[in-house]
């Protein structure tokens, strides 16, 4: 059974496909035949494209990655395939589906199943029911409408608590073609045990962190450098949440002598000087932290359970080891006023940190899943908009209880007249 | 046009021939499936009163194909002599209504809309300021994106600064020909500017592809896929005399484009954008281009070319911000280019930039090797692996110090840098070339004869292969094989013919042999080839004398002391000649 996943960006450069890559991975050792399509900005993509891939592959299943930024797209991309062969179904998984409401699927029409829960386990779930003609019924890990009309959310699933046992989207799997990409993205643990109320990650992944092991992420790091890729993006939420771990990494990456350059993201409460010198030893060239909002008063509503005064030691010691900072912050946050987010603007200019990249600052953005999305009159969110399709969540259309949205307007050009770079964030 | 996907569609709108418009229209909505996801349409009308309904019947249609694939975004550019103001309210309130329904879409999705207007105006005459921002004002409360093509007699005073975001154009009027002719050649070459920004923003620079886009003529069915040739006249095909779709596209499928031809029209479209720019404040963007331009033909070997866009962003954006980067490139082209002198000149002044670049002093010291100046040259590549860098050919390095070393002939310390160069080499013929001359030059004669087999063994250039039978000749030589030494240097000669030093160290084995006839004809050929070579007339002086051509032998012996009086051994056999004449 042929099984196509679908990533598609096009407001952004293509980047690697990482987490349908795992997917296809996986699917692939049950005995499916998976393929990728990533489309990102100017990768050249039509209907006669799109209508003459299905035709050859002749896919039974569809699944896309979504975000709310590219609902639309995949809503589209779903309808066509859709009308083309009625018989083919069409999943969606990734941060906007999994706390989607099922109701979604009422104007989704084309869409058969949102997945919930871990998506190796999930597709896999929904390609078995496919495969055995059982399709027409909840199944574990995800949502489905089934012919009654109905929506049925299946039961939950368990996902492997060691990473390992999924199998590598990069060894022995020709999934990602590097043809286009100058950086590789790496996953060596998912999930993050901290309470970020804006965040959906900790919901998502039940406050658990689960990890692969040194010797895979190694064995990764290696194969992907042999194909003279030298940069990597660690796209863990808290990469340093186990010191030892990371600490053992590094000094893998020095002793194979692997010249490369690696981008991370990690907590300010994460780090301490002898883990900065030896990132910096194996590639380290820049590092991300959290920042969020540069009041304490917001932060404490944030339940980051962070302090500045973390933060302004972790910026110290990061750029006295030469590692460049990236602050990621937001604005439209519960309990911020004008000035609180204009503290957050201050803050990077005291600490040399440029406005750029990531730094530049971003509207909150309240998604499916997050504790604000879910009381959001709690924390002052007021939504502009009452009729947005169910499958859209708030997002920045928004006013909070302190900043009106011209008062929003004027703080995102505050910090555009302040970008170095236009604003080109990385990272949203 | 690439891989099924047309990134920008243009329309001429302007009817002939008895075609009718509805027609054309079957023909470009054929098209549009090909389109990519993210396209642009542009709508060329000559006379806005007269087109009206046609170009607002082609935005409906693209409407209708857009609302039908929600994952396609079209940008439409009608472009269109500029009306008069009430004029231009009433088209343009029109257009508005046709898209709001994707303006309310965009607002639920939190996205931008999935249609856009950027209508491109062209004054034909000389507006006034004040008059023109009103209608840029009312396109812009419509949620439109207005540019200004303005021809060389329309320029109004004041109109720098009149546009407000990086989208919004100034378009000066370009090239020649008619009213057309110059709107499509003004339009082309800003398309060609804006693909090769995209071009020069990617990661990763894969040749350029060439237009994407496809220009469509109503009047006469005519369809290009590239700029150069609406210019040159030289369609690719034509719609009217089409029998289908499949068949058009055909056409576009077998168009190649030539990386060099394509890379000819980008560098023409930098030069010709030049005021453009000026006027729109983005001149950046072109020292940026050149500047990609530039490193993309070093990678091309063409360093005249490449040094001709270094300059022009060193000249022009003395801010430039990979300032180092450029001197470094520029000083490597040099160097390509065997101007030591001002590569040296140029590594000094990207030394201000980019300060302990170990990259630097590895250039300083191709630099000094260039100019021979070898022990400069050991010291430089010295430096260079002190400071070190991920960017450093650390093999080039050893080697060419090695090479250093060779020079001088130092041939211990010459040894072990080619030692580790060849960590690095995975053609490593010309590293096992040198070892072997270098344990020659030490007179180890074993392990100078193993490399130089190695050397021959490891696929080298056929341009080595002279080289490598001649130093093997001469370690035979050394060992006094000499039956073996004229194998090698038979196949060196075989190599390079015209070289003398083989045919002179062939003489000599043959001599060794007492095969001094052999000998003879070395030398005579090593003469032909270098008729000043004194050693040579005295070695055909030698062996004539071994054979008992006394009287032949004498001349030779003269003619050599003549070349070059301090040739000993001919002044000795001319002296017993003259001496013992028999």
């Amino acid at each position: 059974m042929n099984i196509l996943l679908i990533e598609i960006n096009p407001f952004i450069p293509p980047s690697a496909p990482i987490s349908i890559a795992y997917i296809a991975a996986f699917l692939r050792g049950h005995g499916f035949h998976v393929n990728i399509m990533n489309i990102g900005e100017n990768t050249p993509f039509s209907l006669h494209l799109l209508s003459s891939y299905i035709c050859d592959f002749k896919p039974a299943l569809v699944g896309f990655s979504t975000y709310q930024r590219n609902i639309l797209s995949v809503i589209g991309l779903a309808n066509y395939i859709k009308s083309f062969d009625p018989k083919i179904k069409i999943a969606i998984g990734g941060p906007q589906a999994t706390f989607m409401p099922s109701s979604a699927l009422q104007p989704m029409r084309s869409i058969d199943y949102i997945c919930r829960e871990e998506g190796e386990i999930a597709l896999l779930n929904i390609a078995f029911a496919i495969r055995d003609g059982i399709d027409n019924t909840a199944i574990s890990g995800s949502s489905c409408k089934c012919e009654d009309g109905l929506f049925y959310d299946g039961p939950s699933v368990e996902a492997y608590s060691d990473l390992d046992r999924y199998p590598s989207p990069y060894l022995h799997n020709d999934l990602i073609d590097f043809s286009n990409l100058e950086e590789a993205i790496l996953f060596t643990s998912r999930g993050c045990p901290y309470g970020c109320v804006f965040c959906y990650t900790p919901n998502a992944f039940k406050r658990k962190v689960r990890f692969h092991s040194v010797e895979r992420v190694i064995e990764e790091i290696e194969w992907i450098y042999r194909k003279g890729i030298k940069k990597f993006w660690f796209a863990d939420p808290s990469f340093s949440i186990n010191i030892d771990r990371i600490d053992r990494l590094m000094e893998d990456i020095l002793r194979r002598n692997l010249k490369i350059q690696i981008w991370l993201e990690t907590r300010a409460d994460l780090v301490n000087n002898e883990l900065m010198k030896k990132m910096k030893a194996a590639g380290v060239y820049l590092v991300a932290y959290g920042l969020e909002s540069a009041s304490g008063k917001v932060l404490k509503s944030l339940k980051k359970n962070i302090s500045l005064d973390d933060m302004r030691r972790a910026i110290e010691l990061t750029q006295n080891n030469g590692i460049d900072v990236e602050l990621f912050t937001q604005y439209g946050l519960p309990n911020e006023t004008f000035d609180d987010a204009m503290k957050t603007l201050q803050f990077l200019k005291d600490n040399d940190v440029k406005i750029r990249g990531n730094s530049n600052s971003q509207q909150m953005q309240v998604y499916f899943g997050t504790d604000v999305f879910n009381s959001y009159r709690e924390y002052g969110v007021r939504p502009l908009e009452g009729d947005i399709p169910a499958y859209m969540s708030i997002g920045r259309q928004y006013e909070t209880e302190y900043l009106s949205s011209e008062e929003l307007k004027k703080i995102r050009l505050i910090w555009e007249r302040e970008s170095l770079d236009g604003v080109k964030r990385k990272v949203s | 046009m690439t891989e099924g996907s047309i990134r920008k569609l243009y329309l001429i709108l302007n009817r002939g021939d008895g075609h009718s418009s509805h027609e054309f229209q079957k023909y470009y909505t054929g098209l549009f499936p090909y389109l990519d996801i993210s396209a642009d349409v542009y709508i060329i009308a000559e006379d806005m009163a007269r087109d009206f309904t046609r170009v607002r019947e082609t935005i409906k249609q693209i409407a209708l194909f857009l609302k039908r694939y929600s994952f396609y975004r079209i940008n439409i550019h009608p472009v269109h002599p500029l009306p008069s103001e009430d004029l231009l309210g009433g088209i343009y309130n029109d257009f508005f209504q046709i898209i709001s329904p994707f303006n309310r879409e965009g607002y639920l999705h939190q996205s931008v809309s999935r249609i856009m207007i950027l209508p491109i105006l062209v004054a034909e005459e000389k507006d006034d300021v004040n008059a023109l921002n009103r209608c840029l004002d009312f396109l812009r409360d419509r949620l439109m994106i207005p540019s200004i093509y303005i021809t060389e007699n329309s320029l109004p005073n004041g109109i720098k600064g009149i546009m407000r975001s990086d989208r919004e154009r100034i378009y000066l009027e370009l090239g020649g020909g008619n009213k057309l002719e110059r709107l499509m050649n003004t339009l082309g070459t800003h398309s060609v500017f804006d693909d090769l920004m995209v071009w020069a923003s990617a990661p990763i620079k894969n040749p350029l592809q060439g237009c994407p886009s496809v220009i469509l003529r109503e009047k006469d069915g005519n369809i290009y896929t590239c700029f150069n040739a609406v210019s040159s006249k030289q369609p690719v095909s034509n719609l009217y005399s089409m029998n289908s779709l499949p068949e058009l596209l055909m056409t576009f499928g077998t168009r190649e484009n030539k990386w060099s031809d394509c890379l000819n029209c980008a560098v023409e479209s930098v030069s010709l954008m030049k005021d453009t720019l000026r006027i729109n404040d983005r001149e950046k963007e072109a020292f940026s281009i050149s500047f990609h331009i530039g490193m993309e033909l070093v990678k091309q070997e063409d360093y005249k070319s490449a040094l001709e866009h270094f300059d022009r962003v060193l000249t022009g954006h003395t801010e430039f911000e990979d300032m180092g980067t450029i001197l470094l490139s520029k000083a490597l082209c040099h160097l390509k280019r065997n101007e030591n002198e001002k590569a040296m000149v140029t590594l000094e002044e990207a030394e201000r930039h980019i300060p302990s670049s170990a990259m630097i002093y590895y250039y300083r010291g191709l630099c000094e090797f260039g100019l021979r100046d070898y022990i400069e040259a050991i010291d430089r590549f010295q430096d260079a692996l002190k400071m070190g860098s991920d960017q450093l050919p650390l093999g080039d390095v050893y080697f060419y110090a090695g090479l250093s070393h060779i020079n001088l002939e130092e041939y211990s310390d010459g040894l072990a840098m080619m030692n580790r160069a060849e960590e690095f080499f995975t053609e490593k013929s010309p590293v096992y070339y040198y070892m072997g001359l270098c344990f020659l030059g030490m007179r180890d004669l074993d392990p100078a004869l193993d490399y130089l087999k190695k050397a021959l063994t490891s696929q080298p250039q056929e341009g080595d292969l002279g080289s490598i039978h001649f130093y093997l000749g001469s370690c035979y030589k050394e060992m006094e094989r000499y039956e073996d030494a004229l194998l090698d240097l038979k196949r060196a000669m075989e190599a390079e013919e015209g070289r003398k030093d083989i045919h002179n160290l062939m003489g000599y084995c043959y001599f060794k042999l007492k095969e001094y006839g052999d000998a003879i004809q070395c030398f005579s050929r090593a003469v032909e080839i270098d008729p000043n070579s004194a050693i040579d007339y005295a070695n055909i002086g030698v062996n004539l004398r071994e054979k008992g051509e006394i009287e032949k032998a004498i001349p030779m012996f003269k003619k050599a002391l003549s070349l070059d009086p301090s040739i000993g051994f001919a002044r000795k056999h001319l002296a017993e000649i003259i001496e013992k004449p028999s």
